[in-house]
């Protein structure tokens, strides 16, 4: 460098003036037109502005650059550099050295495009040595080149390329060119994508030339091809945001694939919202990603679906690349299911028979398909739960037992595993699996689940222990006295043990305390048979003695059934515990007292019901007892109890001799023995023959067996009707004629030895009775005529048991009496009656017969005879001494014919109205006298009746005559008589009652037997002639008794007499008297009286 | 006789030989008696009665049964019949003029039986027959003759008496569980038997007669249970009349009604009746309704509280069986009869 004015520091590379604002030229011209060139002014620069003269000058190939001030004082010498080279510029000024054209052009041209987007393409070749030698005369001194695109000749698509200082390089910008005719300008703008024109190739041509021509060459055409196609990553799906995503990548356009943009949208087809697409959009991006929100879509159920599809595509200046999609079904995984694992074997779970292996095997489909993927599968359990069918599980049940993990796969699974140790429930419990399928996660709603499939092979039965199977069969006392003997019966069961447990408080089982408790296990302590208690039949039984107890504190006892578990982590289940059983320790028991009655009474058909008690002392509570029947050296039980009952009730079919055996806490103990003697009812026979005499009818009887305390003995009649001396005489059927309990002497059929007729047996037994009644008790053989009069009568007995045909076996075995009916009994001849006999014995009167009848008719032997017509009546009208006035009637009562000793008369007065005993029993020849004859002016009578002592009667009417015209009324201490004026008034009112009866017109008519009689007499005294009659009126008046009244009517009867009226007229002589009389029945004060007959004077 | 028509009556009371049940002795001076009869309660002891009687002062009565007899006459005939047998004490009385108006009280015969009581823990047997333990037990209770009509039933479980529990209670108890009853006739005995089917008196047009005008009638439904629990040791059996047919049931009433009683707790089987099979035959029993009719008649022999009276008078409102509960004897002019007995509507009849 070489400067020519020391204003302007020019360096290597840049120049500066440092003094004033400076201004650069270059002539740009040709070295040999140096001077002529037009001064082209660059720029203007501040003072102490460097200016790098690389920059600004890139394109100066050659040529001079000049500086100056502002004012253009001072100016530079020229500078010159040479193009291409680095090293100090020098002058290049050799217009002699160039003769001719270059004679061949560039080597080695190459194009390059710059990758991503970079729309600058460059160039590069190499100058042929001929050409850049200085010395050459055909050294270009120049190189140009430009570009044509699509090959195309149009100008328009011709572009030179700046090329100074014979570069060797030339670079294209695609955005911006300029084309040859000066006028089109392209941009990148220009091409496709952003516009219709596309960019398929360039060329590029190079040329060197100095100033006598040039030489060229052309690169071969670079063609631009579709940009690369992009490349989709999978979907991605946030099933919480409902938003899918999808990342396009692309490269940057290399070499001559240029990618200016990249296309894509999303395609959404939805099973129900139909179909829909998002526009396309355009990025530039090389990685950018697609995102679709489907939340709002999923009202699509189990069975419908969304299928969205991002598609790109990439664009440069050549076109567009290939599409490419990628697609993703949104929506629930299919309802997953177990699968056989062999057709038609239900096998879904398939559980390893060999110990060792160790996991289940779930045979399953997950039903998936191309619209509903599944993306994962797990197979669920539930373990130990007590729901025996799938319906009734409850969805908490899954969640509260966890999810297992083991097993995860995708929707191309075909079975599941699970560790069976993982499984396996506890005893009654269950385990459950079920398959688990999701989409997209296995957290999010788009799960589904199979039918839960039950591990049955898995199983064992629930433990159990059975409520009420177990009982305190016997408790007691151990022999310390401090120990409690237990023996538990129950009834074999899944369980395994008893639990025992004891306290000193029935009520500890229900409080905050624990009773003391010990297990039996079953295989330990359990033996096996048949045990009863309370009607239950158990069949295991094991004894076990609680020691350590306090003597003579009572301690309660309870036990239930245990199922302890094989495995230890198990849980013991309980059943209920049984009643609460006590026990006092004590001292074996002292003493067992038995009562039993000494009879009993056994029927024919069954045995004899016995109820027998017992008690005992010391020993404590008593636990069983058993009854037993003594038979010589042994025993045999008869009864028994498992309880602390003090009494039962036996059934002895025969005497027995009894004890009980009481088993108390404290020990056993036998008690007394009792015989009880069984006794069985007795057999009556009865007869009775017919009835002749009412004087001690015989009545044999018959009995198979002794003892009888008495026999009950009733006779009925059955009806008779007849006629007697005051009126009908009827014996209705069912009245009792006699009843009473007999007490015979019996006599055994050995005892009797004279088995004779009825007739000579009766005959026997009245001289008998004739020779005991000849002696009175305390007479010497007294006794003996008495034994002998009940021999004879149970040989009658016998006898009429004979006659009557009684087996003879049952008769020998039998024992015999009679007795004789009571005399004087109400029995009617030509009647029947029915003796009734039921013998009672045993010493509590607990035997008793069957009641036996018999049948019997009276006939009697002795009629009665007929009174004799001869009897007369001899009335009588007298007034004694003391003025007392008797109306009567004496009859002498002559003996009928035929009378036997016995027979007597009974007199009865005929009156008017009606007929009255006045004298009964009265031997025949006496005189009857009566003082109180009816009298008056009616047909009046005697009836006299001879009666035999049987009761049989006939009656003759015997008339008389006794004239008064008054009344009399007759009462202890005095009479009055009413003659004057006599007024008698009969009134009669009977018992009855009328009622009336549905559908009847009139009335029934009921009657009673009463009948009510009222009489009225009236009569007149004179008053100046009565004073004795009225002051017996006046006594009259005040008698509180009966009253004979006899009137003029001829009636007579005994009534109460009030005096209803005796007005004393002073004016008057006549006193009338009225009385008002009701009748009474007969007092018996005014019966006649018996007297021996008159001495015959003759 | 011809009891539809009028006769005569004569009364007569006797005393009974307790040893021979048997009349003894003409008892005089009875002025008056009446007899009620009543099966009503769970051991009703049948009938019961009054006498006034005239005695001498002084005379001691003491305790004595006596039989209360009629002999009843028309158109010449006479027949007795006993009207009832009692244990008989004074009680009180009015002397005046002479003689002691005494007021006679009249037991049942069954009345020692329900002041016994039972032992303690005494039970029945299981196929024991409750006919006979029913008629032993109170045979030696009383000193009424007792008799058993009728095979009787076997129970069909051990049956312990409740503690307390009378004779008569207990014999009840057990007669009931076997559909038997109780019934004494005039003369005092006691019979066990099955309860009547067959009528002892038939009240039809030719017997209408024996009816007095004026017949009462009632219904109740209300107190018919539709439901019936029995309980045993542990076991508890539950009938339910639910029935849309039935007038009484659940359905129907819309409410469950229990018997008055409660729950049964002290059930007696018959037969192999189970637990079950009780319980549905107790609510068939007592789903019977009471169709009451009470009304006046004259005496027919025979007819005891819990005999069936057949009636077909339907003009009356009396069609149907009737179950003698009461009566009311009232002896006077004849013998005038004012009976109850009900009719029994079955409510339930399952299929």
């Amino acid at each position: 460098m070489k400067w020519y004015h020391g204003t302007f520091i020019v360096g290597t590379s840049s120049v500066t003036c440092h003094t004033s604002k400076y201004v650069v030229f270059n002539d740009d011209v040709k070295p040999d037109e140096f001077g002529k060139a037009t001064w082209n002014q660059i720029d203007w620069y501040e003072a102490s502005t460097a200016i790098n003269i690389g920059d600004k000058f890139f394109n100066w190939e050659t040529g001079h650059i000049y500086v100056c001030t502002a004012n253009g004082k001072y100016m530079s010498d020229q500078y010159a550099r040479d193009h291409g080279r680095n090293d100090q510029a020098k002058w290049r000024y050799d217009r002699t050295q160039l003769l001719n054209k270059p004679d061949k052009t560039v080597t080695g041209l190459t194009v390059s495009r710059n990758n991503g987007n970079s729309h600058t393409m460059t160039a590069k070749w190499k100058i042929p040595k001929n050409a850049s030698d200085e010395k050459s005369s055909k050294r270009a001194t120049n190189v140009s080149a430009y570009v044509i695109i699509n090959e195309s000749s149009s100008t328009n698509d011709k572009f030179a390329l700046s090329t100074p200082d014979m570069a060797t390089t030339a670079t294209l910008n695609l955005s911006s060119m300029t084309a040859q005719d000066g006028k089109t300008k392209y941009a990148r703008k220009s091409f496709y994508p952003l516009a219709s024109k596309k960019l398929t190739s360039v060329k590029f041509f190079v040329a060197l030339s100095n100033r006598y021509g040039s030489g060229s060459s052309v690169s071969s055409a670079y063609k631009f091809k579709a940009p690369r196609k992009p490349t989709l990553s999978s979907v991605s799906w946030n099933h919480e945001t409902g938003r899918l995503t999808c990342t396009v990548k692309t490269d940057a356009g290399q070499d001559a694939q240029e990618r200016y943009d990249t296309r894509y949208r999303v395609i959404v087809n939805s099973t129900a919202n139909g179909n829909s697409t998002v526009d396309w959009k355009t990025s530039k991006a090389t990685s950018f990603t697609i995102t679709y929100d489907v939340q709002d879509q999923m009202q699509i159920g189990y069975v419908g679906y969304v299928l969205v599809t991002f598609e790109a595509y990439a664009r440069g200046y050549a076109g567009d690349s290939e599409h490419v999609k990628t697609s993703f079904y949104v929506g629930w995984p299919p309802k997953p299911q177990f699968s056989e694992k062999t057709e038609g074997k239900e096998d879904y779970i398939v559980v390893p028979n060999d110990k060792d292996e160790t996991k289940i095997t779930a045979y399953i489909k997950t039903n998936a398909s191309t619209s509903h993927p599944v993306t994962g599968v797990r197979l669920q359990k539930i373990v130990d739960v007590p729901y025996a069918t799938a319906a009734s599980i409850p969805a908490s049940a899954w969640e509260a037992s966890g999810v297992d993990t083991a097993a995860v796969d995708n929707g191309s699974c075909k079975a599941l595993a699970l560790a069976v140790e993982d499984l396996r429930p506890s005893p009654g419990t269950y385990t459950w699996v079920r398959i688990k399928s999701w989409r997209a996660a296995e957290d999010s709603v788009f799960v589904r689940y199979s039918e839960p499939q039950r591990v049955k092979q898995l199983e064992t039965p629930a433990l159990t222990a059975a409520d009420d199977t177990v009982t305190v069969y016997s408790i007691g006392v151990g022999p310390d006295g401090e120990s409690a003997v237990v023996e538990l019966a129950w009834v074999a069961d899944d369980s395994n043990a008893c639990e025992l447990s004891w306290a000193a408080d029935a009520d500890t089982w229900n409080s905050t305390e624990e009773p003391d408790t010990f297990v039996m296990e079953d295989g330990r302590w359990a033996s096996t048979g048949s045990w009863t208690k309370g009607g239950k039949t158990y069949t295991c039984k094991a004894k076990v003695t609680i020691r350590g107890l306090e003597e003579g504190e009572p301690t309660f006892v309870r036990a239930r059934r245990m199922a302890i578990p094989a495995d230890k982590d198990g849980t013991t289940v309980y059943g209920k515990y049984c009643n609460v059983s006590t026990v006092t320790p004590a001292a074996p028991p002292e003493s067992a007292v038995l009562s039993a009655p000494s009879y009993a009474t056994r029927t024919k058909a069954k045995g004899a019901t016995v109820a027998v008690s017992w008690a005992h002392e010391g020993g404590g509570t008593q636990t069983a007892w058993s009854v037993h029947k003594v038979s010589g050296a042994s025993s045999t039980q008869v009864a028994s109890g498992r309880d602390a009952a003090e009494s039962a009730k036996l059934t002895l079919a025969a005497t027995a001799e009894l004890f009980v055996r009481l088993t108390c806490v404290g020990g056993t103990i036998d008690s007394n023995t009792v015989k009880v003697v069984v006794e069985t009812d007795p057999t009556l026979s009865a007869f009775m023959p017919e009835v002749t005499t009412s004087q001690g009818q015989p009545v044999a009887l018959m009995v198979d067996k002794e003892p009888v305390s008495y026999v009950a003995c009733t006779l009925t009649a059955q009806g008779s009707h007849g006629e007697g001396p005051t009126g009908d005489v009827t014996q209705v059927a069912g009245d009792v004629v006699w009843t009473d309990a007999v007490t015979p002497v019996w006599y055994a059929y050995s005892a009797i030895t004279n088995r004779m007729s009825v007739s000579s047996s009766m005959s026997a037994l009245e001289s008998a009775e004739d020779a005991l009644a000849a002696l009175s008790p305390g007479d010497a053989g007294y006794d003996e005529a008495a034994e002998l009069v009940s021999k004879r009568l149970a040989e009658l007995a016998y006898s009429y048991a004979y006659e009557a045909g009684v087996d003879f076996t049952t008769r020998s075995a039998a024992r015999y009496a009679a007795f004789r009916l009571p005399a004087g009994l109400d029995l009617r001849d030509l009647a029947t009656y029915v003796l009734a006999a039921k013998a009672v014995g045993g010493v509590y009167q607990q035997l008793a017969s069957e009641t036996v009848t018999c049948e019997t008719a009276v006939a009697w032997a002795h009629q009665a005879p007929a009174p004799p017509n001869t009897i007369d009546v001899a009335p009588y009208d007298e007034t004694d001494a003391n003025g007392f006035r008797e109306l009567g009637a004496t009859i002498l009562l002559e003996a009928p014919t035929g009378a036997a000793a016995t027979d007597t008369y009974d007199v009865y007065r005929v009156r008017v109205d009606g007929v009255t005993l006045v004298a009964e029993g009265v031997e025949p020849g006496k005189v009857v006298r009566d003082r109180y004859a009816p009298f008056g002016d009616a047909l009046l009578a005697y009836r006299i009746a001879c009666r035999t002592a049987d009761g049989d009667v006939d009656w003759l009417d015997v008339p008389y005559r006794l004239d008064a015209a008054f009344a009399r009324i007759d009462w202890a201490g005095g009479y009055v008589v009413l003659p004057y004026d006599l007024a008698i008034d009969h009134r009669y009112e009977k018992d009855f009652e009328v009622r009336h009866h549905v559908g009847q017109t009139l009335p029934e008519g009921y009657w009673g037997e009463g009948r009510d009689r009222g009489v009225t007499i009236t009569a007149d005294l004179v008053r100046a002639m009565s004073d004795s009659d009225r002051a017996r009126l006046h006594e009259l008046g005040t008698w509180p008794g009966p009253c004979l009244v006899r009137c003029a009517d001829g009636s007579c009867f005994e009534a109460h007499v009030d005096v209803g009226g005796m007005p004393v007229r002073h004016d008057s002589q006549a006193v009338a008297v009225s009385l008002s009389l009701t009748e009474i029945a007969p007092t018996g004060l005014w019966l006649a009286e018996v007297e021996d007959p008159p001495e015959d004077e003759g | 006789m011809d009891w539809t028509r009028g006769y005569t009556s004569r009364i007569r009371v006797y005393e009974v030989d307790r040893r021979t049940w048997a009349d003894r002795a003409l008892v005089a001076g009875v002025a008056s008696a009446t007899i009620a009869r009543d099966n009503a309660g769970d051991a009703p002891l049948l009938e019961s009665g009054s006498m006034e009687l005239d005695r001498a002062p002084g005379d001691s009565f003491g305790e004595r049964y006596l039989r209360l007899a009629v002999i009843a006459e028309q158109d010449g005939a006479r027949e007795r019949f006993d009207l009832a047998t009692l244990l008989c004490s004074a009680t009180g009385g009015t002397v005046e003029r002479g003689y002691d108006k005494a007021s006679v009280r009249g037991q049942s015969v069954l009345w020692p039986a329900s002041r016994l009581h039972v032992a303690i823990g005494a039970w029945a047997d299981a196929g024991e027959n409750g006919a006979e333990a029913a008629a032993q037990m109170l045979a030696d209770a009383i000193d009424a003759p007792v008799e058993v009509e009728g095979t009787g039933f076997a129970l069909a479980a051990r049956h312990v008496f409740d503690q307390g529990a009378s004779v008569l209670d207990a014999a009840w108890a057990l007669l009931r569980a076997g559909n038997h009853d109780v019934a004494i006739d005039g003369a005092g005995r006691v019979r066990v038997r099955p309860v009547p089917t067959s009528p002892s008196l038939e009240l039809d047009r030719a017997h209408a007669r024996l009816l007095v005008p004026g017949i009462r009638h009632q219904l109740d439904l209300a107190e018919v249970p539709n439901r019936y629990v029995a309980v045993e040791g542990a076991s508890v059996a539950i009938a339910t009349n639910d029935d849309p047919n039935s007038q009484t049931s659940t359905v129907a009433r819309g409410f469950v009604v229990d018997p008055p009683d409660g729950i049964d707790s002290s059930p007696i089987r018959v037969g192999d009746e189970s637990l079950d099979g009780y319980a549905e035959r107790r609510l068939l029993e007592l789903s019977v309704a009471r169709d009451e009719r009470t009304y006046s008649r004259e005496w027919w022999p025979g007819v005891h509280p819990g005999d069936l009276v057949r009636a077909s008078l339907a003009d009356l409102m009396m069609s149907g069986d009737l179950r003698v509960e009461s009566q009311s004897i009232d002896v006077s002019h004849g013998i005038s009869v004012t009976e109850t007995a009900c009719m029994e509507v079955v409510t339930w009849q399952p299929e």
